[in-house]
């Protein structure tokens, strides 16, 4: 171990030229043609700080949290960019506080989001992580965006067909117990009246793990509805229901007499090839896809 | 076994501090010593519980001075029994934050506290761990796993929730290489990992979920490698890291160094990160750290850190960097200071990327 005795200037003199010289040649960007988030201005300008889900999304959501929270790394799966950020957070419960929804509409004070940016949160550290605090001004936002009913503004919009953007179980996942929920996230507002056991299709396999082989077995949940905290969000109750071991099997239909309709009439683009979000870019076509219970999975 | 002889000057309130403290989990302390991690570290990776070494190194050679008994074998080694070790780490300070066109904040909080335990169900063969912050706010298990140890520790298996093996663990998870990587001590991952310690060689093996502490939400796992080769002077070391999800895909590869000269350790690391799974789509992005620690004196560290960000390789000045000032000082065992200021630069538009900080903290650590 090493004897420690006085170092003089000797060792700060060397390690600073160094560190200077880093300094100057890796300094930072002068910001040119960029908006806040960092992002050519042509993906989109600077948006006045607003009560509104497109203003936080490029006054916070951008330009603060996504450095984090997106992609395949967000942190407790939680991503904030613009494809996913309602969906992942209106009427959504925290994996940190289940009790609490991430953003419940009108209620700020028992959001989970609010918590999180004003350092109140039972668990974990304030957001941003290591960073400066939002400044209340900004949260304040927020928090009004929360009480006006946490809207999307880019509902209103909708001129594509819907798309599965996430799926709770994941497909092909393995899990120890049939969850009490099956959550399906879309892109944008289902229409209501097509959520029903014609379109949200459950079943197992028999237990022999294949489908279609004449012993499939119907699986009926206690309730299929649009969430009434986030019109994205379709949820499948199966509370109550026996837990069998099985290979299940999820057909939300977007193809067929029975179909998925967004807000503005058009069926579901549900093709589903392995990634997020669902489709082919046209409209039309089922999401299917497969999960297993199997006991002492972690 | 444990024993308590830290001396009869110390104030009851200091006592309870003593029993209640934090890990290091600094490489550059490895670095000057010419050590691996899991030399003072009963992680392989390093940071968390110390182990008797860790903790006799901490009380004997660390501090400007060592209350009480010199004696190696009086030393508090973290054992309670021949079955039970135990650890523990506080945090906590006083802190001001500038940002532009922001009213400046100052608060001072206790930060964290955090509690280890190590049950030697079977000793020098089988382990379980836990990882616990105790407070600010309710209670939470970071880590928790079992661990296989096999021809004198020199392979190990463990299962269960930890953090994963990525090149530097620096304790400061707001370090570039820490925040942007998403490898730092708020994202354990649940899975299993392979380690292997040969003389000078260090390797570990993780096969995770690859949520970032999340449940499982597809068939997707993160695979992440670390091997590193460890001298007295000098240490090189590469990490890989591949995460397939639904979501798309992330493919991080890094190489880090330390090396010894005189007072100076220095520690470098480069990261360049391949993003598939971005709003924008693919996105390549470099990340970099630079640290001098200069030794100033038993017990005072000096450290000068710089670091780098181009978060799209694909877009011009958007890149952004932090330099910090820190002065570390242990005056006796179990106890640090640090203070520090760092300052951040990045594109002007941004207030939040260009903030500056100054800090003050206690560390209690056994």
């Amino acid at each position: 171990m090493t004897p420690f005795k006085s170092a003089g200037s000797g060792p700060v003199k060397r390690a600073l030229p160094l560190l200077a010289g880093c300094i100057v040649g890796c300094s930072a960007g002068s910001g040119e043609g960029l908006n806040m988030s960092g992002r050519p201005v042509d993906e989109g300008g600077d948006v006045p700080l607003a009560a509104t889900l497109a203003s936080i999304q490029a006054n916070l959501f951008d330009p603060v949290c996504i450095v984090c929270h997106a992609g395949t790394s967000a942190p407790l799966g939680l991503r904030l960019d613009k494809a996913n950020s309602f969906t992942n957070l209106v009427g959504v419960r925290s994996v940190e506080n289940a009790s609490t929804f991430r953003v419940n509409p009108g209620a700020p004070d028992t959001s989970y989001l609010i918590h999180k940016l004003e350092g109140t949160a039972s668990t974990g550290a304030q957001m941003p992580l290591g960073g400066p605090p939002v400044p209340q001004a900004t949260i304040d936002f927020v928090r009004q965006w929360i009480s006006d009913g946490a809207l999307d503004a880019n509902n209103a919009a909708a001129t594509t067909a819907p798309k599965v953007l996430s799926l709770q179980p994941g497909p092909d996942t393995v899990i120890a117990m049939l969850p009490a929920q099956i959550t399906v996230a879309f892109d944008q507002a289902i229409d209501a009246s097509t959520a029903h056991t014609n379109t949200f299709e459950l079943s197992r396999s028999g237990g022999d793990g294949v489908f279609g082989n004449g012993n499939d077995l119907f699986v009926k949940p206690s309730s299929i509805e649009v969430s009434s905290l986030n019109s994205q969000l379709v949820i499948l109750e199966l509370n109550g229901l026996a837990q069998a071991e099985d290979r299940y099997r999820l057909v939300v239909r977007g193809a067929g007499a029975s179909i998925v309709l967004g807000n503005s009439g058009i069926e579901l683009d549900g093709e589903y090839s392995g990634h997020f979000p669902s489709g082919d870019n046209l409209a039309g076509g089922d999401f299917v896809v497969e999960f297993a219970v199997r006991k002492g999975q972690p | 076994m444990m024993r308590w002889r830290i001396g009869t000057r110390l104030t009851p309130a200091l006592l309870l501090l003593l029993l209640t403290q934090t890990a290091i989990a600094e490489p550059y302390i490895a670095v000057q010593e010419g050590l691996k991690c899991v030399a003072c570290h009963t992680s392989p990776s390093g940071g968390g519980k110390r182990n008797a070494f860790g903790n006799l190194f901490a009380q004997k050679d660390l501090p400007a001075k060592t209350l009480g008994s010199n004696d190696p074998a009086k030393f508090w080694s973290g054992d309670v029994f021949k079955y039970l070790a135990v650890g523990g780490d506080i945090r906590g300070g006083w802190r001001r934050t500038e940002v532009p066109g922001q009213t400046a904040t100052s608060d001072s909080d206790l930060d964290t506290f955090l509690a280890y335990a190590e049950i030697r169900v079977i000793p020098n063969y089988l382990t379980l761990h836990f990882d616990a912050k105790l407070a600010p706010d309710d209670p939470e298990i970071r880590e928790q796993y079992l661990k296989l140890s096999l021809a004198n520790g020199r392979f190990y298996v463990k299962g269960g929730e930890f953090f994963l093996p990525y090149g530097f663990r620096l304790q400061d998870d707001s370090a570039f290489i820490r925040q942007i990587s998403g490898i730092n001590f708020n994202t354990p991952d649940s899975g299993f990992e392979l380690g292997w310690e040969q003389d000078r060689w260090s390797a570990q093996l993780a096969i995770t979920r690859g949520t970032a502490g999340g449940p499982e939400v597809d068939s997707g796992k993160q695979y992440s490698l670390r091997v590193s080769h460890v001298r007295s002077r000098w240490r090189v070391g590469g990490s890989l890291n591949f995460n397939d999800t639904d979501f798309g895909t992330r493919q991080m590869q890094n190489v880090f160094a330390g090396f010894k000269r005189g007072r100076v350790a220095w520690l470098a690391q480069l990261d360049y990160i391949i993003d598939d799974g971005t709003p924008t789509g693919r996105r390549e992005l470099w990340v970099s750290l630079l640290e001098a620690n200069v030794a100033l004196a038993r017990g005072h560290n000096l450290r000068l850190t710089f670091e780098y960000l181009d978060p799209d390789d694909d877009v011009a000045e958007d890149e952004q960097n932090r330099w910090s000032l820190i002065w570390e000082y242990f005056p006796i065992q179990f106890m640090q200071f640090r203070l520090g200021y760092r300052n951040s630069r990045g594109i002007p538009q941004n207030p939040a990327q260009n903030a500056e900080q100054a800090f003050l903290e206690l560390h209690l650590l056994f």
